[in-house]
């Protein structure tokens, strides 16, 4: 059945979290340096959204998200501690 | 009460609480919440000074967006914290590292000349940071202090040199008070940490209150804010090109390479688990503060005079919007911000030259022998406090003489270009072991002047008559030299051109410098340990032996730290090994112990060479580690022949004790062969000789009776002889003689002849015969009467061998690909399985044999033929019955059809 096909890919994603997370925490910085380089910073300029300029929504929403995956790594890789 | 005398009190008495925090916080019992990672956190915003507070609102209604790359760098860095300062971490962690500048200098080889160019270039690029912050600081006084109408806070750009002084004079004495009071066994200072993230939390409500203000007080709210913002000054189409990239860059680096930054995320650091917090809390606290930023600036352009300073628009906004009580937190928020970087930034530097440059020089002076010399702990102390005077002397010198008319931002992002020279060392501390001493120091010393010629001499030497020459025509008239355009490199932006070629001259020196040597053995001992610091059971290498007593280590160690601390390592130590004596017993691993206890105090590299002072012995030589190597070279050549000679030992020994079994099988089988044959040819030569001699014995036989002797005599004589031509048969095939040539012949027909002439067995046996045979012709190389051969023995034996009351025999012949196939099968007892293996061979019988005819040469007969014609003869294995299989390569013209 389709959905125990999806229930075993989902129990072997939830067993390499530790090192989906590593490759994670790894490659994070470098995402949000690519998005943040002119050719893809620059797209956002000029134009507004409900009121907002782009490119302030784009910034900040940028941040946001950053913050929010190294939570999510941060939770993942914690030791006992 | 006037605003102004309202601010100082508020300022002192905002002092007050701190230095009673860090009172507190420094008696013994720590409350529980200064080691949660909040706290820890909240001392790394200290990378929020009064630039951040003042100046990134002044920045974006210069620049716009600009101001964000000051806190994208080190959101970067602490969202991939996992790579680079997790490592940072575990190393410091592990060698009580002090300062970045020991961090650096144990790398390389725990050398002091490393850690003595890392500090020198901390200080210079110290100086415009701490400018910085008086500037702000002064500056935020005289904008309290200006008439209620002049708002525009221009005064504040230069501040008066009066007030400065008094600023900078108290922040020394504030400073020495919090910092200097001990010197801590791991160089961690509790209660000023606890004091800074109260400072934070402060910095923080303050201007989120002063944001809150422009957006809902000043403005009507984000939509009125927004529609502002279209029209404003601020421009957010500010061009995302270089210097945007630059800037991040620039900013990520600050934030691992700053001294103070250094000290508060990695040195005071408790656990390793709070960067897993700060990782993403910190990012936090960055976004917050930007975030309130840009409305402060659209409205204070909005609503103040034209011609205002947009640093101080964080205090003159709320004072224009009539909010006394908003302009006094916002006072607050921005003092905190300035005392906290001070502090910091002033211990930490402090450290640096106390243990870096002073210390090293006390060494090594004639009449400061350590052991005739004074408490070193006091001497320590001393200079450190002197060291934090000089440290806010030359930035207040700095702001006298530096071109700090431009926008606070500015000045700061000559510190951070200054502090980056130190990141190429540190990266290639971390990530490649090759990088040894010279290639720091040469990285170091060039990027280091190239920052001074091209970036910090211009700022504060402008103006001057001499230099103005310089930087128009170059010096001694060489253009290509000119400090603002380096080799002819016009980017008309001073920052990004400085950075791009003193990083440049930096990483080519380090790489130049570290691969023109090979590294020493300490080098290389310290970059295993420092890029391989998470490999399983990296630790510290350690001083060897000398002749150094407990006594005298003890001596040194008090001098260091303090009687009583140095009493605790002791005995501490000797009762962590079960040693029952007061002193523990001194070998290598205790004085690499007190080695560490001590560089916590006095970096790597003093403690290092005070040991050595006593010890007399130097750490392994070069000619010891490539005697040691070689020792080790050749006992692994050596195991490895021995090893490979027991192997072939043991193998030829192997194929020897198997050739023996099967030499004694085979005599024993030729033994039994023997018995066997003479038994067989025994008992028809009886006969015949018995017969023989009633024949001749007795005349008056009857002739019938004499009738029927003669044909028994005639058919022992043909048995005997079917023996004897057996035997023949044998030796001929094994010989490989065979008496007729190969020749492609039909094996369908010997297998028809071999049925036939087997009938008249079958029948006497009552033997039901199952046949299915091959349809058409088939043609095998071979010799027909000796297959014909083949198929009797398997057939005769399949006849003869078989016990069951209801006797099947099954004949199946069949093509298999190239490969012409019998199987003749049987339903009798089959092949017991130890006798499967030794069935074809020569002089073997079944178990049942003695019941029957044959000297047990049959299938071996038989096999010889078979593999002779290209062939295989097997027994397949079945659940009941014998079932033997023929299989011959059939020639290829004939297959074609038949397949």
């Amino acid at each position: 059945m389709w959905w125990r096909r999806w229930r075993g890919c989902w129990a072997m994603m939830r067993d390499e979290r530790p090192r989906r997370a590593r490759d994670l925490a790894l490659i994070l910085p470098f995402i949000g340096m690519a998005a943040l380089m002119p050719p893809l910073v620059g797209l956002f300029v000029g134009s507004t959204i409900a009121g907002v300029p782009l490119i302030l929504a784009y910034l900040f929403g940028l941040w946001l998200a950053l913050i929010l995956a190294a939570l999510m790594v941060a939770w993942r890789l914690k030791g006992p501690d | 009460m006037d605003i102004r005398q309202l601010a100082l009190l508020a300022a002192i008495g905002f002092a007050g609480l701190l230095f009673l925090i860090a009172f507190l916080c420094d008696r013994e019992g720590r409350p529980r919440w200064l080691t949660s990672p909040i706290v820890y956190t909240l001392s790394i915003s200290i990378y929020c000074t009064s630039w951040t507070f003042y100046g990134a609102v002044g920045s974006a209604a210069r620049n716009g967006l600009e101001y964000l790359t000051i806190y994208l760098g080190p959101t970067l860095v602490f969202v991939g914290f996992w790579a680079l300062l997790r490592k940072i971490l575990r190393i410091a962690k592990r060698d009580s590292i002090t300062s970045i500048a020991d961090f650096i200098s144990s790398r390389y080889g725990k050398s002091d000349s490393v850690a003595a160019v890392v500090t020198v270039l901390a200080l210079l690029a110290a100086a415009p940071y701490i400018a910085l912050q008086i500037k702000a600081i002064a500056g935020s006084f005289q904008v309290l202090g200006s008439a209620p109408e002049d708002l525009t806070g221009v005064a504040a750009a230069s501040p008066d040199p009066v007030v400065a002084f008094w600023i900078t004079a108290g922040l020394a004495l504030f400073t020495i008070l919090f910092g200097t009071r001990t010197i801590d066994i791991n160089e961690r200072h509790f209660g000023v940490v606890a004091a800074i993230a109260v400072e934070a939390l402060v910095k923080l409500v303050a201007l989120v209150a002063v944001g809150a203000l422009a957006i809902w007080g000043v403005a009507d709210g984000p939509a009125d804010l927004f529609a502002r913002m279209e029209a404003s000054a601020v421009p957010l189409d500010a061009p995302f090109g270089m210097r945007w990239v630059g800037l991040i860059l620039l900013s990520g680096a600050a934030i691992i390479c700053l001294p103070r930054q250094f000290q508060v995320a990695i040195v005071e650091n408790e656990r390793e688990g709070h960067l897993f917090t700060a990782a993403w809390l910190f990012p936090l606290y960055l976004l917050v503060m930007s975030l309130f930023v840009l409305p402060i600036a659209v409205m204070g352009l909005d609503v103040l005079p034209s011609g205002s300073n947009p640093d101080m628009f964080v205090l003159t906004m709320p004072i224009a919007a009539g909010r006394t009580d908003i302009a006094l937190l916002a006072f607050l928020g921005g003092f905190s911000s300035g005392t906290s970087m001070v502090i910091v930034s002033c211990i930490a530097l402090s450290t640096m030259i106390s243990n870096h440059l002073v210390m090293p020089l006390a060494l090594r002076a004639p009449g400061m022998r350590l052991q005739g010399g004074g408490d070193v702990r006091r001497f320590l102390l001393l200079s450190r406090r002197f060291s934090i005077c000089f440290i806010l002397l030359l930035g207040f010198v700095y702001l006298r003489t530096g071109a700090t008319g431009e926008g606070l931002a500015s000045i700061g992002l000559i510190a951070f270009a200054g502090a980056t020279q130190v990141l190429p060392a540190l990266l290639g501390a971390l990530y490649w072991e090759g990088a040894n001493r010279r290639g720091a120091v040469v990285g170091l010393a060039a990027g280091g002047i190239v920052w001074a010629y091209t970036l910090f001499l211009p700022n504060i030497l402008s103006g001057v008559a001499w230099w103005d020459a310089v930087a128009m025509a170059g010096p001694f008239g060489l253009d290509w030299l000119r400090p603002g355009a380096l080799f002819g490199l016009e980017t008309g932006d001073a920052l990004m051109h400085a950075l791009f070629w003193s990083l440049a001259f930096n990483a080519l020196g380090l790489v130049v410098g570290s691969l023109s040597r090979l590294p020493t053995p300490i080098e290389r001992v310290q970059a295993a340990l420092f890029v391989g610091v998470f490999r399983e059971g990296a630790d510290e290498g350690t001083l060897r032996g000398g002749d150094a007593s407990a006594d005298q280590l003890f001596d040194l160690a008090q001098r260091v730290m303090g009687a009583d601390r140095a009493y605790d390592i002791f005995r501490n130590y000797a009762r962590a090994r079960g040693q029952v004596t007061e002193f523990p017993l001194v070998d290598d691993a205790f004085i690499g112990h007190l080695e560490r206890r001590m560089a916590a105090s006095v970096g790597a590299a003093s403690a290092r060479a005070m040991i050595l002072s006593v010890t007399g012995s130097e750490t392994i030589s070069l000619d010891e580690l490539v005697q040691i190597a070689d020792e080790t070279a050749r006992l692994m050549t050596y195991t490895t022949e021995i090893t490979k000679k027991s192997d072939e030992i043991e193998r030829a020994a192997t194929q020897l004790k198997a050739a023996n079994e099967r030499l004694r099988s085979l005599d024993r089988q030729k033994d039994e062969f023997l018995s066997q044959v003479s038994h067989e040819l025994r008992t028809p030569m009886t006969s015949i000789r018995s017969f023989t001699e009633i024949l001749s014995g007795t005349p008056d036989l009857a002739p019938d009776e004499r009738e029927h002797f003669i044909e028994i005599i005639h058919a022992e004589s043909i048995r005997l002889t079917g023996l004897l031509d057996e035997i023949l048969d044998m030796s001929v095939v094994e010989s490989g003689d065979m008496e007729r040539a190969l020749e492609p012949v039909n094996p369908e027909i010997a297998l028809g002849q071999a049925i036939d002439a087997c009938l008249g067995l079958l029948r006497t046996g009552d033997v039901r015969l199952e046949v299915a045979r091959v349809e058409g012709a088939v043609t095998v190389e071979g010799n027909l009467a000796r297959l014909s051969q083949v198929f009797i023995n398997i057939l005769s034996n399949a006849i003869k061998y078989n016990t069951s009351p209801a006797p099947v025999i099954t004949i199946e012949s069949r093509v298999e690909g190239a490969e012409y196939v019998v199987v003749i099968g049987d339903n009798g007892a089959g092949v017991p399985a130890g006798e499967a293996q030794s069935i074809f061979e020569k002089f073997s019988r079944g178990r049942s044999a003695g019941a029957h005819t044959g000297a047990g040469l049959g299938l071996s007969i038989s096999h010889a033929i078979v593999t002779r014609s290209g062939g295989t003869l097997r027994l397949l294995p079945s659940a009941g019955g014998a079932r033997f299989e023929v299989r011959l390569p059939m020639l290829a013209s004939e297959a074609e059809p038949l397949a």
